[in-house]
């Protein structure tokens, strides 16, 4: 196994990706990952981009 | 660590240090003093009345207040610096292990009596330790001179600067605040930094087009065939402002001891692993 990800750096690159995806797909399985970018809390106002869809889903 | 490891070791940082020193003391030097003419000049138009009423609004802002709290504020004041310090990383980082194949001076380094692990955990500590100390450094003397700006005028108008006193405490632990933001940030974003270094490390000509297209890619890829979001789920996370942000010490203990940070650490472990065994191939 080794040797055949060791045989040259393309080899290497594909079984770093595939453990850094494997273990990405694994801890979001696990945790229920979802993006906290789309919401913008703060005292002022509060902004949910994910509302905003709704409404030009609705739209459309 | 032996003696003579610690010794290698320093000697590495010292390399990364002459190498790199453009891009660690010259980019956020020269944000400092372009901020300082800037701040200079638009000063000198003010009237000497305006000028009093400023630093009078600064004394009276800063006097007995905690400065615990407008550390806090004025950390704003530092994201110039900040935003800097991110794309200089970013460059390093993607040439760090690129540069010394594409001059062909791996050659030498590996004759040398150092590992690839030990030349990787060097670009690592640089980024997270060596070179916030002079951005933070940089900061510090466009405060100090601020500061001191202030004073001398202020001081040539009679007024009452003891508010400046506060500010100074201020700046004192927004300095420590900065330094200890950048760090953690760096590892919190310890994903980011192995995967630069992985196709630093890869890649025969242009590691950005590498870095950047491969996690498109396989972002598109997921997206297309599986209909799921995992990667650009986590990237998100990773970038989210809340996440980032930090203005005070229990922000940075909160950041320090979460899951979030430990999965991150465990993800980017595995990809600075990948990094160290793809310089290998040096050819």
């Amino acid at each position: 196994m080794k040797k055949i990800i060791l045989k040259n750096r393309f080899t290497l690159l594909a079984a770093i990706i595939l453990a850094y995806t494997s273990l990405l797909v694994v801890e979001g399985l696990v945790t229920d990952r979802e993006p906290a970018l789309l919401r913008f809390d703060n005292s002022l106002f509060e902004l949910n981009l994910e509302e905003l869809n709704e409404i030009s889903d609705r739209i459309i | 660590m032996s003696r003579f490891s610690f010794f290698q070791f320093f000697a590495l940082l010292k390399k990364e240090f002459w190498e790199n020193r453009i891009l660690m003391i010259g980019a956020p030097a020269v944000l400092a003093v372009v901020i300082f003419v800037v701040n200079f000049l638009v000063a000198s138009q003010l009237s000497e009345e305006q000028l009093g009423t400023l630093i009078g609004y600064f004394s009276s802002w800063f006097d007995g207040q905690n400065p615990f709290y407008t550390a806090s504020v004025i950390i704003l004041l530092c994201l110039p610096f900040l935003v800097v310090y991110f794309f200089c990383s970013v460059i390093y980082l993607l040439n760090a292990l690129y540069s010394d194949r594409k001059d062909m001076s791996i050659l030498f380094w590996q004759s040398m009596p150092i590992s690839n692990l030990q030349t990787v955990i060097s670009k690592i500590v640089t980024v997270v330790v060596i070179s916030p100390i002079f951005t933070v450094a940089a900061i510090a003397v466009l405060y100090g001179l601020s500061i001191g700006y202030l004073t001398i005028v202020g001081y040539g108008l009679s007024m009452q600067l003891s508010g400046l006193a506060y500010m100074f405490s201020a700046v004192a632990i927004n300095l420590s605040v900065v330094y200890f933001f950048i760090a953690t940030s760096v590892l919190w974003l310890l994903p980011l930094v192995g995967w630069l270094l992985v196709f630093s490390a890869f890649s025969r000509r242009a590691p950005m087009l590498w870095a950047i297209g491969v996690y498109f890619l396989l972002g598109f890829f997921e997206g297309f065939v599986f209909n799921t979001r995992f990667l650009s789920n986590w990237a998100q996370t990773r970038f989210d402002p809340d996440n980032f942000i930090i203005v005070d010490y229990s922000g940075i203990s909160d950041r320090l001891f979460s899951y979030d940070m430990f999965i991150g650490l465990v993800v980017g472990s595995i990809l600075i692993s990948g990094s160290v065994y793809m310089r290998r191939y040096a050819e």
